[in-house]
């Protein structure tokens, strides 16, 4: 205990990370993945861009770990020569952009819905969850297609596709624990005591969702990375000259026997992404126990 | 414990017997879609035509693969009457697969089933739409045909309309077509495979092939793989980055092709569509990005088309030459750097690579100054887009990344599509002169016969190339195919359009 | 109970016509399929014809009109593409998607019982960690891209399975195998939370104090209720198949409904868009409703709307 007071605060923080890697190293590697891939989408594009849309027919096809005709040619290069390892750094920024305001759209739509399909049962609530119905029970990606049809395909009606194809989800979940967490004791008891609904929804209703939206939302953000691919798979999406890893999967699909890097790094950048957002979900999930958020809420609604 | 890996193995090992115990003379051959219908009516689409033609269904006449042309096959010989009529020869000793032969009345009624428009078959659709057509019987082996107006190449029209028996239904669509080929149909697995086999009773030579399949697969390494591994003896359209030294690459019909719209400047300029031309190392491509035995195209059909024109130089690689146009258009206070798109069919398989060639090619551009954009668009919303009556108002000049096929044999139907201002997609010179001039030109060339056609149309491509400069030449495609060891076969510039497995012996 | 399944199908139906106006709609603001019928060079004279003909030229609401009154009759028109009626094609392709989804759910939600209870009886022992992270791993993979990668290493390299197609058992071991893996990432993430914590539960507790044997409580007190919440992520799951079923049967040439509505939106085959959606979505709803009765007959404090 002495000893601690006597350890300077920023060793005491590298102690706290050892600590963590130690315990829980999934955990920390996939923080530390994600910080990498975050720093990626905000620099990459404005130093790598330019380098990776260079076409040098000389460098063409260089499998990965060459390091001539530079050290960015680690990762290989496609046949028009531009280097694998600057094409996704480049386009990272894209790819993260897409799925997080694709998904923040469609979680801010769908747990406003939610939430009102789950505090009201009246007509208005009937007509969002036959909507939502209606919606799931359409493949999401023939949605996005059918959407990215009418109107003509760019990035941002991408996301609106992608957004809208997420919906859904987010209102049923919403709407489901919304009303579970309805019908608790103390929640009842606030509106009999004549509670504003905006207020229950304020002090009750969020704090108590927000465990399960979080991991909702760590795997939604996986899944819409993965559905952006898709597009690109279809031909719909993300579109060359733009370039997103999705895409770059897409692409690389034709040379997966020939040269088997160009979907590879790509596919594992989605791939780690994906499992590290659902690791540090799963574990936030058990770091916001339920039981002590409830402590803290009732401790706070006494004030 | 033998569990299920062990009787997944014996079930494999039999399986791999069974294929290899596989009838002798019967071949699978994977092409890229699946029919959607089985009818004369629709034997100008690729996916059903390719199992149909020739081997099923057969018209008067035949295209020559190589020189261009009319050939005989139901027809032996036919000649034109003063009157414009033609007069068509029966073949002898033809009978159709339900037993009845070949005669006057059955090419009558061929012919009136097909050009109804109610059922608006692509023989109608492609050929003869706004022709007036009756068909008589002269004698038991003879037809006269009537047009209105006269037809000078009705010869070569006839091959798009299959001759089809009596007991074909007169109004509606067939899945069990009956033809005279030397194959019959035999069966159509609820869009698994179309199923041929030898027709006994065939006029001509037996054919090597007893019995064939034809199956479907969407990725270009799928197919390949399948004769890799034996499933396939025949796979179309290889991709370039799967094609290995023992495929076969064989010249198609198709020419690759980026269309300028000279509606906008800075099109309306000779210079700028030069030097678009000028400044793409197209050369340079060959090899490293297309496939190495691409020939570099000057015109819009490919040499084995009638009016095809030999005598057309190239505009060679020249970036000096192309900036130095550009600067003079400058100077002339052309909008030479006004950003300027180029559209494409997404996912399109002119090119395997097609993303990788767009961006070449952009490149090139941006190096003698112009700014391009690519922007894919969906079938739907391309087709749309390039029709005139859709082009909107103050939109960027544009580009069309496309390709042109002419399985016809015969350059009219790609100058008066391409290049006449009836259709609403064609390319057109610049002022209202130039086009009613071109116009003129291309209506002489469709109503003349013999070298004069000939000479109009090889007239009309060299305008085209040289004083119109209509667009950006790219290359005469090839296609790639893979053949299994255990037969031979040697494509032709139809094997797009047609597999005649007559063609296909047994090594 | 019985009013419960009756409003639940009433509320499918409503579902069902807000789906299909919306797709009708949809689909004809997705443009006007003449230009991709017929080729480039064909004349406008033959164009025009043919539009009117096919009825493309009238007013939507018109023709909303005419599809209803045909729907009331059951007849869901003829295909453009295939020339005939388009619910013929759909009943066609109907067996090797359901046969898909047959295989795959089964096999998924087996396999993740199997691994989710594994991992729960020794959480973040080792093999939690590998079982989990290799599911994770698997499920994050793009699909087409497992495919392309499965053929070529086992038909081609290995030769263990044929390349693509149908006509043996053997041709349906890739395909299943790549749309298990999908959904099978997700079950072994539910199964085993809900494991974990119903083990950790007292009566569980007391039962190993006592000293029963952990697989005994594991296969005979934790399962049962471990399994209810599983069940109603499976029913979703089968719903959401079809989204890897379209992406399976283009590769695999598989002739399924997945790929038929592909088909049917790339081409504007209207009247097959409308039939294939009718069909799928009166099975998902059937799917989905069969799982909220059954959620309330376990639950009855639930009340679904």
């Amino acid at each position: 205990m002495v000893e601690k007071n006597v350890v300077a605060p920023s060793s005491q923080k590298l102690i706290a990370l050892l600590w963590f890697l130690r315990h829980q190293p999934g955990v920390a590697l996939s923080i530390i993945y994600l910080v990498l891939v975050a720093l990626a989408a905000i620099f990459g594009s404005y130093f790598f861009s330019e380098s990776a849309s260079i076409v040098n027919f000389a460098s063409r096809n260089l499998p990965p770990l060459s390091l001539e005709p530079s050290w960015n040619f680690i990762l290989g290069s496609d046949s028009l020569g531009r280097p694998t390892l600057d094409r996704l750094l480049a386009a990272a920024q894209p790819t993260v952009g897409i799925t997080l305001t694709a998904v923040a759209i469609g979680a801010t739509v769908g747990i406003g819905l939610g939430l009102v399909a789950g505090m009201r049962s009246g007509p208005l609530s009937a007509v969002i969850m036959r909507f939502t119905d209606a919606l799931m029970s359409f493949p999401t990606l023939l949605l996005a297609i059918l959407l990215l049809y009418v109107v003509k395909s760019s990035i941002g009606t991408v996301i609106v596709v992608l957004a809208v194809s997420r919906v859904a989800l987010f209102i049923r979940v919403t709407r489901a624990e919304t009303m579970e967490i309805r019908s608790r004791v103390y929640v009842t008891a606030s509106q009999a005591i004549g509670a504003p609904i905006s207020w229950i929804t304020r002090v009750h209703l969020l704090p108590t969702l927000m465990p399960t939206l979080v991991t909702l939302l760590a795997v939604e953000i996986a899944f819409t990375m993965l559905a952006e691919s898709s597009l690109s798979f279809i031909g719909v999406g993300v579109q060359s000259p733009g370039v997103s890893w999705g895409l770059m999967v897409a692409q690389g699909r034709d040379y997966l026997a020939t040269q088997w890097w160009l979907a590879f790094w790509p596919g594992l950048a989605i791939v780690l992404t994906a499992m590290s957002l659902i690791v540090l979900a799963d574990w936030m999930k058990t770091a916001l126990d339920p039981r002590q958020k409830w402590r803290l809420q009732s401790a706070e609604s006494n004030k | 414990m033998r569990g299920l890996p062990f009787y997944a193995a014996a079930f494999g090992l039999a399986l791999t017997a069974s294929s290899l115990a596989a009838d002798a003379g019967e071949i699978t051959i994977v092409q890229p879609a699946g029919p959607q219908t089985m009818d004369a009516c629709q034997a100008a689409v690729s996916s059903t035509g390719r199992i149909l033609k020739l081997n099923v269904l057969e018209s008067l006449t035949e295209i020559d693969a190589i020189n261009g042309g009319a050939i005989p096959r139901l027809a032996t010989s036919w000649e034109q009457d003063t009157d414009g009529s033609w007069l068509f020869k029966l073949r002898q000793g033809v009978t159709f697969h339900d037993g009845t032969p070949l005669t006057p009345e059955a090419v009558k009624y061929s012919f009136e089933r097909m050009l109804d428009p109610a059922l608006s078959c692509d023989a109608y659709v492609f050929v003869f739409s706004g022709i007036t057509v009756t068909v008589e019987a002269v004698d038991e082996e003879t037809v006269r045909i009537v047009t209105d107006p006269v037809q000078p190449i009705l010869p070569l029209m006839a091959e798009a309309l299959p001759i089809v028996p009596l007991s074909t239904p007169r109004n509606e669509i067939t899945r069990t077509p009956i033809g005279t080929g030397p194959y019959a149909f035999a069966n159509w697995d609820t869009q698994t495979s179309v199923t041929l086999e030898a027709y006994e009773g065939y006029w001509g030579d037996k054919p090597a092939v007893t019995k064939a399949n034809f199956v479907w697969r969407e990725e270009a390494s799928v197919r390949g793989a399948m004769v890799d591994v034996g499933e396939a003896d025949i796979a179309l359209s290889i991709g370039e980055q799967d094609s290995r030294e023992s495929d076969v690459v064989f010249q198609s019909a198709e020419m690759s092709r980026i269309k300028i719209n000279k509606d906008r400047p800075p099109f309306d300029d000779l210079r700028v569509r030069q030097a678009l031309n000028y400044a793409i190392d197209r050369q340079g491509l060959i090899g490293t990005l297309v496939n190495a035995n691409l020939q570099l195209a000057n015109q819009v059909v490919g040499p084995s088309v009638f009016g095809y024109n030999p005598n057309l130089g190239q505009y060679e690689y020249n970036v000096e030459k192309a900036k130095a146009l550009l600067d003079a258009a400058r100077a002339d206070g052309v909008p030479v750097d006004t950003p300027i798109r180029m559209i494409s069919i997404s996912g399109s398989s002119t090119f395997s690579n097609q993303d990788e060639v767009i961006e070449a090619v952009i490149s090139m551009w941006k190096q003698v100054g112009l700014t391009v954009t690519n922007e894919p668009l969906e079938m739907g919303l391309f087709r749309n887009s390039i029709r005139r009556d859709n082009f909107e108002a103050g939109r960027a000049p544009t580009l069309v990344f496309s390709n042109h096929d002419n399985t016809t044999g015969d350059a009219g139907m790609s100058v008066s599509s391409r290049y006449h201002s009836s259709n609403m997609t064609a390319d057109l010179p610049v002022g209202d002169d130039a086009i009613k001039a071109m116009d003129a030109l291309i209506d002489s060339g469709m109503a003349a016969v013999g070298e004069e056609r000939r000479a109009i149309f090889q007239e009309i491509l060299r305008q085209q190339h040289e004083e119109v400069v209509t667009e950006v030449w790219m290359f005469q495609m090839v296609n790639i195919i893979r053949v299994s060891d255990r037969i031979a076969y040697e494509p032709n510039a139809r094997t797009n359009a047609v597999i005649e497995l007559s063609d296909i012996s047994f090594k | 109970m019985l009013q419960f399944i009756l409003r639940r199908t009433l509320s499918g139906a409503l579902s069902l016509a807000v789906l299909i106006t919306l797709i009708f709609f949809f689909a004809r603001l997705s443009g006007n399929p003449t230009d991709l019928y017929l080729p480039q060079d064909v004349s406008e004279v033959v164009r025009n014809q043919i539009a009117e003909e096919r009825g493309f030229n009238e007013p939507v609401l018109t023709q909303f009109g005419k599809f209803l009154s045909d729907l009331s009759r059951g007849d869901l028109g003829q295909s453009l593409r295939f020339a005939r009626p388009a619910i013929d094609v759909v009943t066609e392709a109907m067996p090797t998607t359901l046969t898909l989804a047959a295989l795959a759910i089964p096999i998924a939600t087996v396999l993740a019982l199997i691994i989710g209870s594994l991992a729960a009886m020794r959480p973040d022992g080792v093999f939690d960690r590998i079982a989990t992270g290799t599911s994770l791993a698997a499920s994050a993979l793009p699909d087409f891209w497992l495919a392309i990668v499965g053929i070529l290493v086992f038909a081609v390299s290995l030769r263990w399975l044929p390349t693509s197609g149908m006509g043996t058992p053997l041709h349906w071991v890739l395909p299943v195998a790549i749309l298990v893996f999908r959904p099978l990432g997700i079950l072994v993430q539910v199964f085993r939370t809900s494991m974990i914590s119903v083990l950790s539960a007292d009566y569980i507790r007391a039962a190993q104090a006592k000293g029963v044997r952990q697989t005994t409580i594991v296969m005979r007190h934790a399962l049962p209720n471990a399994i209810i919440p599983m069940l109603m992520v499976v029913a979703y799951q089968s719903a959401g198949i079809l989204n890897g079923a379209i992406v399976i049967e283009v590769i695999f040439g598989l002739p399924g409904v997945g790929r038929l509505m592909l088909d049917s939106i790339v081409f504007r085959d209207f009247n097959l868009l409308q039939a294939v959606v009718v069909v799928t979505a009166v099975a998902i709803f059937a799917v989905t409703a069969l799982a909220d009765v059954l959620h309330a007959l376990i639950d009855p404090r639930i009340n679904h709307g």
